[in-house]
């Protein structure tokens, strides 16, 4: 049974990460209460004077508040626009790919989708914050003011490339494999059954695909949260697009924000001079909030589509 | 009726041309990398070590390659067991677990990921930003992909050959050990690879497990080590062009051998599909 006893250090792993992280969040549990949902104020206060007791008796620095509201809000907002530039890309590539496409370009388009699930999360960043970002701010961004200025989100002006919309289109690349590696697989092993009698009644190849991908409702469902499941959770490329946001919430489309993952990769060095302790303790509830709702968009994903495609793998 | 028609080649056309679009955008990315790569090359970046932001990047790939091989083979070591546990002694509902806890695994966020190795590894278990804790730390992610593989490695074994195996009256062990992880050695391999290149692009899980050394690491604990990742993302940040042409660099060397290592990757896994 030593196979077993070593098979089973993965899962105590997985175990040890959930309740070392909830763990390491009690006191920040505690101390912030609701304020962790409801305020933006994330400021370890005043590190370098001896620490208050606060709610519960638990310690932070003076003046301390962790809220985490606008790393929510940027994780939702970086993550929605990515899917609303996902999700109908997924579809109209899949039925053109599928029932349009000879099968070398279809064939083509899967390899490079597979490159571009393989490339790392530093050089999308690096592309966003060299290319995307100066091409945004000189002409998009105008385009935008001029034309939806209207709507107070778009007024402007603009000052940088960076935040929601770098962001969110950094996003869409990297998780559009995974979408379409699931809904066109799912398309194809239905296609060969349902093509031909649909194609028969008179239906144009287009209204057939539209059919054949009614009839994977459940599969195209789950591969959007799969999808949703490692938008949640990106890092990298997110932290070098988005701006850097703290303390104040967006007021525009233009404004710069910041996310869960991103907040965790920016804040954790100066987390650790806080004496005591909270700062830390804020951080990791962070991370449990952010493991927790990523891994309940997989897990819904993996129960409507079957499976689950790990990068790289896609294709 | 001529309607119909009409949107359907409408919709023929939008698809071919964002498929179009993709490619494009593709090779956007790569190009744009190795150009950018190409017109800031020194060989000095190469040949000499540095301090990510000045210097050279020889630390760097040596240290990308340590991170990235021992977490290979920490993870290897227990994905292994896992792939044979669910693949010949796990009954269902053991299986299911284990297939559970992989999935579940593969859907944690790499920035998590850091947290837990940051606390656990860096500061509990008192490793310091080092080589073991860095490697540990992506390790963990690595689990799923070679679990995975090795699974479905085995998985392609022809029963035939472990029937007769059995037959031939060699014992369970000998099974594993003999046939199985034998005649799935090419699709474990292909599979390990792949790892390997998800491995070396990762930042997040580094970052405060890894550190950085302008040196080479002397030790696996306490003894910092420096990687590709940080150099693109502390030199892209940096006002002046130098640390700029260091993170281009970096990023074409990650990219030039995440291609390489996936492109054998699909050979062998190509060859024994053909071959099957």
């Amino acid at each position: 049974m030593l196979i077993r006893i070593a098979s089973m250090i993965p899962v105590f792993f997985l175990v040890s990460i959930f309740i070392f992280l909830l763990y390491e969040s009690i006191p920040s549990i505690f101390y912030n209460g609701w304020n962790f949902f409801t305020s933006y104020r994330w400021n370890p206060g005043m590190t370098y004077r001896e620490p208050v007791p606060g709610p519960f008796g638990f310690r932070a620095s003076p003046g301390a508040s962790f809220g985490a509201l606008l790393f929510l809000f940027g994780t939702a907002a970086t993550s929605a626009l990515a899917l609303a530039i996902v999700v109908p890309v997924t579809l109209i590539t899949t039925i053109a790919l599928a029932m349009h496409t000879p099968r070398l370009m279809s064939r083509a388009v899967g390899a490079s989708m597979q490159l571009f699930a393989a490339i790392p999360s530093v050089v999308y960043g690096l592309w966003g914050i060299v290319f995307l970002e100066p091409l945004l701010l000189k002409y998009v961004f105008p385009w935008t003011e001029a034309t939806l200025g209207f709507i107070p989100w778009f007024r402007g002006p603009a000052t940088s490339g960076s935040g929601l919309v770098a962001s969110s289109l950094v996003l869409a690349l990297m998780v559009l494999p995974i979408t379409s590696a699931i809904v066109l697989d799912s398309f194809r092993s239905l296609q060969s059954r349902f093509q031909a009698p649909i194609l028969s009644l008179g239906a144009t190849r287009t209204e057939a695909g539209i059919a054949i991908l009614g009839f994977a409702r459940r599969q195209v469902i789950g591969a959007v949260f799969l999808g949703l499941g490692r938008a949640l959770g990106e890092t990298m490329a997110v932290l070098m697009t988005c701006g850097g946001a703290i303390n104040m919430m967006p007021v525009d489309i233009y404004s710069p924000i910041n996310t869960m993952a991103a907040a965790l990769a920016a804040l954790l060095d100066s987390a650790f001079i806080d004496a005591s302790g909270m700062a830390l303790s804020a951080l990791a509830e962070l991370g449990l909030f952010l493991m927790i709702i990523s891994l309940a968009s997989s897990a819904a994903g993996r129960a409507l589509a079957g499976r689950i495609v790990l990068r790289g793998e896609a294709w | 009726m001529g309607m119909r028609r009409l949107r359907d080649a409408l919709m023929g056309a939008a698809g071919l041309a964002i498929s179009a679009l993709l490619l494009a955008a593709l090779l956007l990315v790569l190009a744009y990398v190795f150009y950018g790569a190409a017109l800031r090359f020194e060989p000095e970046m190469l040949l000499t070590m540095g301090n990510a932001t000045s210097g050279g990047l020889l630390n760097a790939i040596v240290g990308t390659w340590l991170l990235s091989g021992l977490a290979l083979a920490i993870s290897a070591l227990l994905a292994i067991f896992v792939a044979i546990d669910i693949a010949q002694y796990a009954g269902a509902r053991v299986g299911s677990l284990l297939r559970a806890t992989v999935d579940t695994m593969a859907a944690i966020p790499a920035m998590v990921y850091g947290l837990f190795g940051f606390l656990v590894f860096v500061i509990y278990l008192g490793m310091g930003y080092s080589l073991l804790a860095g490697s540990l730390t992506l390790s963990l992610m690595m689990i799923p992909y070679l679990a995975r593989s090795t699974e479905t490695a085995m998985g392609n074994v022809p029963k035939e050959l472990v029937a007769a195996a059995y037959a031939l009256g060699a014992s369970r062990w000998q099974v594993i050990s003999r046939v199985l992880l034998r005649f799935g050695r090419p699709l474990i391999i292909s599979g390990a690879l792949l790892t390997v290149s998800i491995g070396a692009g990762e930042t997040a899980q580094l970052l405060y497990t890894a550190g950085w050394n302008p040196g080479l690491p002397t030790w696996f604990t306490h003894s910092q080590v420096g990687y590709l990742t940080y150099v693109v993302w502390a030199g892209i940040n940096q006002p002046t062009p130098y640390p700029q042409g260091l993170a281009f660099v970096a990023s074409a060397l990650l990219v030039g051998m995440i291609l390489v290592l996936l492109l054998i990757s699909k050979w062998l896994e190509g060859r024994e599909v053909r071959r099957a």
